[in-house]
């Protein structure tokens, strides 16, 4: 599959042995693609090599099949909306907006058609210091999209606000980039952001790429322990608790997601030493017979402090050990 | 409650210390020129007066736009680019900052005047029979004050620079704007708080500048050598008008370069906060200079 912004074997090596890829990625036109990883993963290397920010020591980028490897950000046609947003203080919104426009009788129009676009109109000349800092948000994706560009890089766009206005923002801003219809790359390293805006999740770790996927194949299905356990919750079971739960390879561990896991009559047996009430359901931590702690998301009710059970496993994910490998 | 009476009791003595020491020098020179109104006439219809205060004016302006000149390409050069002995040089470089203004005068006349170091060399070098040329006049002031005070611009620019944030930077590039565009379109406004700070300091220094002139000024005469030349000739009412006139100049200046000042720096106040939240171009220079190691082609601040 070609995609619309091609990323064929980028590397980035810096000094001290430190390197960033060779990552190949295809992102199809319209698509929303979240660069999910730890810090010092490499995603905002990945993100800056995109934008042109960064030489890339190897491989290639095309959008739309021109090769952009060497362009310089200036000529790139690639909007991008910074961590802090990167506002002009000396320009008032308008000015912020129209700032990546040529002069021209059309350029007002441009301005108040993105101011629009984030729901700012008639912000046009207010300072920017004296807008919110989700009003600060949307002024610099207006001032991103308001160029027309090709595709929109976007650095932790939201994490800047506050956690209630980060969940409305991120279904806003999905409904707005659909809209546009914008091939989108965004950076984070929160699971909940990349699920919930992304189309497909690249996950990233120690500048390589571990797994591209949807967010169901990476939750349900991940290729490593490592996404296993950076995606969502993850109960890791070595030994006698995994063979147990069903694992026959000695070289492997078994992954469980706290809510696959129930109190039954049979199965793993352990004692309650934590329980922690989230409202719908809680989670309770155990204490396995072989001294492992494992989590189980049950009913409130489901078991008390200091209880003996049994826990069985509904579904379970066989994953090569990497700890045993190294 | 003894707490709010130390602190009542120290900003009393603060402002004794201050009519002290500056209020009451000032009342002093204003009540002496008042008392003598023969004085002001005289200042008013003496031609030299006005043209001594003319040249204080043209030679303060023209040593901003030196020591501009001299100082801000130097703060983008040893803030942005990375060179073997940066750093020393960079101290080195601020070293006028620190040397009193007599001391830099003085060294200039050994170097530079008829009979100083380079001068003498250049003329033996060139077999010439008189010095290749006078240090003496506006031009030498200028020259004197231009090494004196780039300084000022150096420091206030190099600062300036640490604390812009690269990301704007960036987003300038990344919305197209080329090199100059956003040298001109961002970081000249940004940068115009300090830029504008140096300018009033350089100017106040150069309009106050005595010993420059006095060694180097020959026939050509600024208000500072102005007052000097009339109590020394015994006319201290005249002297005091002079002072005042200077003053005068100095104030309005002031006034001037400081509501510009004010105009550009109220964005500045309101997103500082933000602001430091960004990565400086000091923190974006690292970043190149760390990549240095493995690739000498990337410059993650500023390429266009």
């Amino acid at each position: 599959m070609s995609g619309f912004l091609e990323i064929q074997a980028i590397e980035k090596r810096w000094g001290h042995g430190v390197t960033v890829g060779p990552i190949t990625l295809d992102i199809a036109r319209g698509e929303i693609l979240a660069l999910l990883g730890p810090s010092g993963s490499g995603k905002t290397t990945m993100l800056r090599l995109l934008a042109g920010f960064e030489t890339a020591d190897g491989g290639r980028i095309a959008v739309a099949t021109e090769d952009v490897t060497n362009v310089p950000p200036a000529r790139r046609r690639c909007g991008m909306v910074f961590q802090h947003y990167a506002l002009f203080p000396h320009l008032d919104v308008g000015q912020n907006v129209g700032f990546g426009l040529p002069g021209s009788n059309a350029r007002d129009a441009k301005v108040t058609a993105a101011l629009n676009l984030v729901d700012l109109s008639g912000f046009e000349r207010r300072k920017v210091h004296e807008l919110s800092g989700g009003q600060q948000q949307r002024v610099a994706l207006a001032r991103a999209l308001a160029p027309e560009p090709r595709v929109l890089l976007l650095d932790e766009p939201l994490s800047n606000l506050d956690p209630t206005l980060r969940e409305r923002t991120r279904r806003e801003l999905r409904q707005l980039i659909k809209r546009v219809g914008i091939t989108t790359v965004f950076v984070t390293h929160e699971q909940e952001e990349a699920f919930d805006l992304g189309d497909r999740v690249a996950v990233l770790n120690a500048g390589h790429l571990e797994q591209t996927g949807s967010p169901e194949e990476l939750y349900e299905h991940p290729s490593s322990l490592f996404v296993a356990s950076f995606v969502g919750r993850a109960n890791v079971f070595r030994g006698a608790a995994a063979r147990a739960l069903g694992l026959t390879r000695a070289d492997y561990v078994l992954v469980v997601r706290p809510e696959r896991l129930r109190f039954g009559d049979a199965g793993l047996p352990g004692v309650v030493r934590e329980r922690r009430y989230t409202g719908a359901a809680a989670f309770f931590q155990i204490e396995g017979d072989d001294g492992q702690r494992f989590e189980v998301l049950a009913e409130p009710d489901g078991a008390q402090v200091g209880a003996r059970v049994y826990v069985e496993a509904t579904r379970v994910i066989a994953l090569p050990d990497e700890a045993g490998r190294r | 409650m003894n707490r709010v009476r130390n602190v009542n009791a120290a900003g009393l003595v603060m402002t004794l210390l201050l009519a002290w020491l500056v209020v009451y020098p000032i009342l002093i020179v204003v009540l002496e020129a008042a008392n003598g109104p023969g004085a002001w006439s005289e200042f008013f219809t003496r031609a030299g007066e006005w043209a001594a205060l003319w040249a204080s004016v043209w030679i303060s302006l023209a040593s901003v736009a030196l020591a501009a000149a001299i100082g801000i390409p130097l703060a983008f050069l040893f803030e942005w680019f990375d060179f073997p002995g940066r750093r020393t040089l960079g101290a080195l470089i601020a070293l006028p900052v620190v040397l009193p203004p007599l001391v830099g005068v003085i060294a200039f006349l050994f170097l530079y005047g008829e009979s100083g170091f380079v001068t003498r060399a250049l003329q033996t070098l060139l077999g010439l029979e008189q010095a290749p040329w006078r240090l003496q006049g506006p031009l030498a002031i200028l020259l004197v004050h231009a090494y004196s005070m780039y300084v000022y611009f150096y420091l206030f620019t190099r600062a300036g620079l640490a604390k812009l944030d690269v990301s704007m930077l960036e987003a300038a590039q990344a919305l197209g704007a080329g090199r100059r565009a956003t040298l001109w379109r961002v970081i000249v406004p940004l940068l115009r708080p300090s830029l504008v700070g140096a300018a009033i300091l350089t100017f106040m220094t150069a309009l106050g500048s005595f010993s420059a002139p006095y060694i180097f000024g020959g026939g050509f005469r600024v208000m500072t050598t102005q007052i000097v030349a009339t109590k020394l000739n015994g006319d201290l009412p005249l002297a005091m008008v002079e002072t005042v006139a200077l003053a005068v100049v100095a104030v309005v200046g002031l006034a001037i370069l400081r509501r510009r000042k004010a105009t550009t720096c109220s964005w500045r106040w309101g997103r500082a906060s933000h602001r430091s939240a960004g990565r400086s171009v000091a923190g974006a220079r690292g970043c190149s200079r760390r990549a240095r190691g493995g690739d000498s082609r990337s410059c993650c601040c500023f390429r266009i």
